[in-house]
């Protein structure tokens, strides 16, 4: 074997004690007696390939990470997840993040598998680190305009900013996170580029909050996990990250269409002047809209943040940002959120930006992508009929279930 | 003699479970080869077979097949490496590791697995439930046409098809 005895019973330990699991804990899991736990982890007894299937398991991490030399000379990607996440005494979220972190890994091994190019991500924008606030604005919207750009996304809003971003080469995937954390973007070469947002914030949170990390990926890829919370809202690389967000998700060209089709957004007075040919002098027209007609009240801003899949919040920020409304007005517009809301209830369009949803559907992008590459694994027989059973319990699917799904792909 | 007489068959899930589906154990036990299974696969047909069970633990008691664990140093490092390709599930690759390590021969039918073992071991002895079934038929255990039914009941009720049209053809 790659390594020996003492060192695999090392790494049963390590694992165990940053799992956050007590050697009690590990036994009942898989079975046995505390004190069989104890002698695995002294090296005083030989593990089962089964007990390490499930010790593996229960840790979070691959059979080969005890098994191989080279996985565990990596920095773990698990290890700097919850380092950085801070979340070694919340299982449940911790166990969201590693549930993911294991799709990842599995669609990075299955695309290797079927030949696909390897993931290399969007382009990195290279920003120097802002320095100021207004720097940091500056810097996100400007990224913003260019990666709408790049994209080829008009002015239009981004219906499905989740596909979008799995489209760049970068898993993505709501999680239960803890209240006061929005989101996170991490990379290692085992899962590539990912993110991961609050499965439990209101659906235009979210949105906002996969803009937001989508910034990360953009502009702070040296980074191997950045955490986007409360605790750092602060700092400015989250400045320039909410920044982007409002710009990638309310393009500038687009708001002003959408307070054009309101009938708003125009100045008190506009003047022409035309140049008189016959006469070598000139003519002028002057137009100025009803009194108080250009006033953008809370409906607009309500009907702007649905346009957009924004919270009413944003949108108002997202206007004063723009110029179209002035601090005064923002703050009255903000001090209406509540109506603004009850607005859109009346309309039956609240649910489409902040309604319940279920939290199980929260990964359900994230899974069909492996799940599909899983089913094309086997139809090409690049994986047998043992591994799809296994794949089927980390991707939430009846084993039975996944493999006659693939039976029948094979049968096409 | 067979490549299958009087040998040790380490038996992956996806043999073991046509003979359970089928209730016809007694064909196993009527082989002159010695069957034996990981604590993997007894693990997989909880997990994925559970109506299978009761027939998995009858035979168990009866000595028909016998279970075991896979913890050897050699064995383990088979796991890992097999564990390492991504291609295989853990009963697959225990029972590969074992078959090798041990100079046993393998009951497995994916194609996929078989690939990945004779990398590892290029003149590992694989049957599949085809090369059983032939066996059973050449040992008298089992009539040629019995032996076609149970080929047609696997296609018909438990989606596992032989590309074969008789067991005739290949005897």
């Amino acid at each position: 074997m790659a390594i020996d005895g003492n060192e695999l019973a090392r790494r049963l330990r390590q694992a165990r004690d940053e799992a956050g699991i007590s050697q009690q804990g590990a036994a009942d899991a898989i079975g046995v007696h505390r004190t069989s736990i104890t002698q695995l982890e002294t090296g005083n007894r030989s593990v089962s390939t089964l007990e390490l299937t499930k010790l593996a398991a229960l840790y979070g991490r691959p059979v080969t990470w005890f098994l191989s030399e080279r996985e565990a000379e990596e920095d773990d990607v698990l290890v700097a997840l919850h380092r950085a996440t801070g979340l070694e005494s919340d299982p449940a979220s911790r166990r969201q993040i590693d549930r993911c972190v294991a799709l990842c890994r599995e669609g990075v091994s299955l695309e290797g598998m079927l030949g696909h190019a390897a993931r290399s991500g969007p382009p990195s924008y290279a920003e120097p680190v802002p320095q100021t606030a207004w720097d940091a604005i500056a810097q996100g919207q400007h990224v913003a305009e260019e990666e709408r750009r790049r994209l080829d996304l008009g002015v239009r809003p981004i219906d499905d900013i989740v596909g979008l971003i799995a489209e760049q080469g970068v898993w993505a995937s709501g999680a239960g996170l803890p209240a006061n954390m929005s989101g996170m973007f991490f990379r290692h070469a085992s899962v590539g580029l990912a993110i991961l947002v609050n499965a439990r914030h209101a659906r235009a949170r979210r949105r906002f909050s996969y803009a937001h990390e989508y910034a990360h990926a953009l502009l702070d890829r040296e980074r191997t996990v950045t955490v986007s919370s409360a605790d750092n809202a602060a700092e400015f690389v989250e400045k320039r990250a909410n920044a982007f967000a409002a710009a990638f998700l309310m393009p500038r060209e687009g708001v002003a269409d959408t307070l054009a089709a309101l009938e708003k957004g125009q100045p008190s007075r506009v003047e022409e002047s035309v140049f008189d040919a016959a006469t070598g002098g000139h003519f002028d027209a002057q137009l100025r809209p009803a009194p108080r007609s250009q006033k953008i009240t809370y409906q607009d801003a309500a009907m702007l943040a649905h346009r957009f899949g924004v919270s009413y919040q944003a949108a108002v920020y997202r206007l004063l940002s723009l110029r179209h409304v002035s601090k005064t007005e923002s703050e009255q517009l903000l001090a209406q959120e509540n109506v603004g809301k009850d607005y859109l209830q009346a309309l039956d369009m609240f649910d489409d930006l902040e309604g319940e949803e279920n939290n199980s559907l929260a990964d359900r992008e994230l899974r069909s992508r492996v799940a599909s590459l899983a089913i094309e694994a086997y139809r090409r027989e690049e994986i047998s009929r043992g591994r799809l059973l296994d794949l089927g319990k980390t991707l939430g699917i009846l084993g039975a279930k996944l493999v006659a799904l693939a039976e029948a792909a094979r049968k096409e | 003699m067979d490549a299958e007489d009087s040998i040790v068959v380490v038996t992956d899930t996806s043999v073991l479970v046509n003979f359970l589906r089928i209730d016809r154990m007694d064909l196993i036990a009527s082989h002159s080869s010695r069957f034996v299974i990981t604590d993997h696969v007894a693990t997989e047909i909880t997990d994925y077979y559970p109506e299978q069970q009761e027939r998995l633990d009858r035979a168990l008691a009866a000595g028909v097949i016998e279970q075991l664990s896979v913890s050897g140093e050699i064995e383990l490092g088979l796991y890992g490496a097999l564990s390492a390709t991504g291609r295989l599930g853990p009963g697959e690759s225990a029972a590969i590791a074992y078959a090798i390590a041990n100079d046993h021969a393998l009951a497995i039918d994916d194609r996929a697995a078989v690939n990945q073992a004779r990398r590892l071991k290029p003149d590992l002895v694989v049957l599949g439930t085809q090369e059983i079934m032939v066996h059973l038929i050449r040992d008298g255990a089992i009539a040629l046409d019995e032996a076609d039914q149970i080929k047609d009941t696997w296609a018909t009720e438990h989606r596992f098809r032989l590309t074969i049209t008789s067991f005739r053809d290949v005897l």
